[in-house]
């Protein structure tokens, strides 16, 4: 029994005062070091705000003003250009600066501007787009403590009442241990193994499932519930809307998934494939397959599973066969099993790209 | 694992021992496991030893040991393979530790705080030994008979490997406790336990139980123009102009005033309390600003600009080491006479870059706040120049060891500037108090 009242709070607008507030120290403070900036806002907003919350606005300021990655490229070179031997006087320094300036085509100036561009606490603070507005911060912290708070999860709960069909992807994309299902509402529920109750590759599966976080800001009605550990202690996160996200971001190009490249390998061998059949209902149960194969008029079915441990495998199956399923092949990623030796003749263990023959052969 | 069915003694009665209800079995410490045999071996207890570490062939290359280093590596033999050695920085302690792995021929652990350390580890005993080093840290994770870790790996790793070493070498080993967590060594069968350090705590604590006393100790002084380079202690005053002492003594004042107050409220509370308190009002606020205000104020005043500049010019060509109480001074040293830091925020490749181009002469100072203190493999340098030193003994002796690499006709140089009527000259006092304290008592011990 999930409890209503939820020790995590998110950001909203009740925090709109002490965030105005930071971000007039933020304006006093452009072109002086991060550093300065953090000394000002713990002093200045010292019994305004809890600690964690200001930390947590800030980081959002930080991923807001942006860029360093490209920052740091031209730092480091323009350190290598400047820094060296002592420049003992006036003349030697403002030569130097010159020097690295013509290379670089800037002034002397913005070339000494760069020398820390690239460093946390020393870069200077800037506002390339001028001052954010208090909920364009509350967003991104929100999505920072949420996504905390999943990567210490030992459960997860989220219901969606609506088009789910992004999150569902996303699930099946990070191969993450997840059970859908259609609750009372004709909602979709998925239940989420949190990183914290497994007992391997919990950070890189914690990362992943931060993923699934982002898309809720396009839900105009869902709840969700993470039950997670802090230093120890239990606490709840409750979410559901009205609440400040920042809008999704289309996704950056990426390769092709491990379902696509399988799926391509298939047709080059000329085999019947049907990319993302509809799901199946077991009980309120439902599943994903990746792919339909047509192979000697049969129908096969296949899953493509990432995260995963025995339990869950055996489940899935038997899940498969409660739905009628017998024709079905779930490939494994051995990378990201806990046990990767288990055998059945339904799985097929695959590291980094499912073989394509392979396949073909296990349907035979 | 003991078996209770096998076993003529009550598993209850061990030192250390607990049930475990998962295994069903009795649990005692790895680091207990040679104290467990010897009482199960006079006990007359049959029982099954899995524990077994490699035996390492002798096929070592190691350079002829210092008189000091067989000294110090007899001291640790007859305490029983376990104790802490103390030696300078530059002395070569790694060396007199790759000795002692090799005398005792038995699969080693070598424990270390940094990244940079665990590269530099690697490759000295990769020069000594013909076999594959395993590491464990920055993203690797081989596990060979001499194997390298860094704390953070050994924490994640101890309890899978603890059972595969005889010999577990802790450098940095102050930090046992702390940054390095006694469970690690707890979880570690070696029975032979050698730690190193530049600068031994006092007795007893986490380090004393897991690995062992201090066995061997030398200071900076007693290797001086042997295995170290001679040098030359100069403090320079640094006196405040007007307006900076004026400032300085506002500063001061404010802070003190409000200092005061919560100590005589509170009269146990240490810093982090008044902090605490503090921060909760604004007079307290505004205290911690002024102290923050003074402290950044005597950091880097005119009077050390001018004098560090001088200093530069003085040994115009000689490797120099610039060290600094905090990493905003350092960086404004750097921007103001161009030269590069070191800090942690500098990556990796950027410093080995870096220091390369020290090693090679194509740069001749570097500055930096604490990342030179120690795990950092620093070339040779002949001056230091301390623009602010703290209380800390340990600091202070990391910081001389770094230009005591000796070398033919080499006199190295340590100035430390110290602004006057403020708390820089009373740690200078109280260090100075202390070495001389030492001395007294008698150098090696």
């Amino acid at each position: 029994m999930i409890p209503a009242a939820s020790e995590l709070r998110l950001f909203d607008d009740s925090d709109a005062g002490w965030i105005g507030s930071l971000l007039d120290v933020v304006e006093r403070s452009l072109g002086e070091p991060w550093r300065v900036l953090l000394e000002r806002v713990e002093l200045g907003l010292a019994g305004r705000a809890h600690a964690s919350r200001v930390k947590a606005v800030v980081g959002a300021l930080r991923r807001v003003s942006g860029g360093r990655a490209e920052r740091a490229r031209v730092a480091r070179k323009v350190r290598s250009l400047v820094l060296g031997n002592p420049a003992l006087d006036r003349d030697a320094r403002d030569i130097r600066l010159a020097a690295a300036g013509c290379q670089l085509g800037l002034a002397p100036a913005d070339v000494e501007g760069l020398l820390w561009a690239d460093l946390a606490k020393e870069r200077p603070v800037t506002l390339p787009l001028g001052r954010p507005a208090a909920s364009e911060l509350v967003a991104f912290a929100n999505l920072d403590r949420i996504q905390h708070a999943v990567r210490r999860a030992h459960d997860i709960r989220l219901r969606v009442w609506g088009d789910a069909h992004d999150l569902v992807r996303t699930v099946t994309r990070y191969g993450l241990l997840a059970r859908i299902s259609r609750g009372d509402e004709g909602e979709t529920r998925l239940d989420v193994t949190g990183p914290l109750a497994l007992f391997h590759a919990t950070t890189i599966y914690g990362r992943a499932l931060t993923a699934l976080v982002p898309l809720l800001a396009e839900q105009t009605r869902f709840t969700l519930d993470v039950r997670c550990d802090f230093g120890g202690v239990e606490r709840w996160l409750h979410v559901e809307p009205p609440v400040l996200l920042p809008p999704v971001f289309a996704p950056r190009h990426r390769g092709p998934s491990v379902a696509e490249q399988l799926v391509r390998d298939l047709g080059a061998a000329e085999l019947a494939v049907e990319r993302d059949p509809p799901p199946i209902a077991s009980g309120t149960q439902l599943l994903f397959p990746d792919l339909a194969i047509e192979h000697a008029g049969i129908r096969w079915l296949v899953e493509i599973v990432g995260f995963s441990t025995a339990e869950y495998l055996d489940h899935k199956l038997a899940s498969y066969r409660a739905a009628g399923v017998e024709h079905v092949l779930l490939c494994v990623d051995s990378a990201r099993s806990k046990e990767p030796t288990a055998t059945a003749r339904n799985l097929l263990w695959f590291r980094r790209r499912i073989d394509a023959p392979e396949i073909i052969e296990a349907l035979r | 694992m003991l078996e209770p069915e096998s076993s003529e003694e009550d598993p209850a009665q061990i030192p250390g021992a607990a049930w475990d209800e998962q295994a069903r079995a009795w649990r005692v410490p790895a680091e207990r496991h040679r104290e467990l045999i010897v009482r199960m071996a006079d006990s007359s207890v049959r029982y099954t030893d899995n524990v077994q570490p490699t035996r390492l062939a002798n096929e070592w290359t190691i350079p002829a040991l210092r008189w000091y280093q067989e000294a110090a590596l007899g001291r640790w033999k007859a305490a029983g393979n376990r104790g802490v050695i103390a030696l300078p920085t530059g002395s070569g302690k790694t060396l007199v530790a790759i000795a002692a792995i090799a005398r005792l021929g038995m699969a080693a652990l070598v424990l270390v705080p940094t990244r940079v350390l665990l590269d530099q580890w690697a490759r000295v005993l990769a020069a000594c030994w013909p076999y594959p080093i395993g590491r464990l840290g920055d993203g690797d994770h081989q596990v060979a008979p001499i194997t390298v870790a860094t704390y953070a790996s050994a924490v994640a790793w101890a309890g899978r490997i603890g059972d595969r070493f005889g010999t577990v070498i802790v450098d940095e080993a102050h930090h046992v406790g702390a940054w390095c967590p006694g469970e690690v060594l707890e979880m570690l069968a070696a029975p032979a336990r050698l730690g190193l350090t530049a600068t031994p705590p006092v007795a007893g604590g986490a380090l004393g139980e897991r690995i062992g006393p201090v066995v061997y100790s030398l200071a900076v002084h007693d290797l001086t123009g042997d295995a170290l380079a001679e040098y030359d202690d100069v403090s320079v005053p640094i006196r405040l102009d007007r307006d900076e002492r004026e400032r300085y003594r506002e500063l001061r004042a404010k802070f003190s005033t409000v200092y005061a107050k919560v100590v005589r409220a509170n009269p146990d509370a240490g810093w982090n309390e008044f902090i605490r308190v503090a921060s909760q009002t604004a007079d307290g606020r505004r205290a911690l600003e002024a102290w923050r205000g003074y402290r950044a104020l005597i950091a880097y005043p005119a009077g050390k600009r001018a004098a560090l500049c001088e200093l530069l010019a003085r040994h115009a060509g000689a490797r120099t080491l610039i060290f600094t109480p905090d990493n905003a001074t350092a960086y404004a040293i750097a921007r103001e006479l161009l030269v590069m830091p070191i800090t942690h925020e500098i990556g990796r490749v950027e410093r080995a870059a870096v220091l390369e181009r020290f090693r090679t002469g194509e740069i001749t100072v570097l500055v930096s706040s604490q990342v030179l203190d120690e795990g950092l493999d620093v070339p040779d340098a002949d001056i230091a120049i301390i623009v602010g030193g703290s209380s800390s003994t340990r600091r202070q002796v990391q910081r001389i060891g770094r230009v005591l690499r000796p070398r033919e006709g080499k006199r190295a140089v340590v100035y430390e500037l110290a602004v006057q009527e403020t708390k820089e000259v009373e740690y200078v006092r109280r260090r100075r108090g202390l070495d001389e304290a030492k001395r007294a008592a008698g150098g090696v011990s």
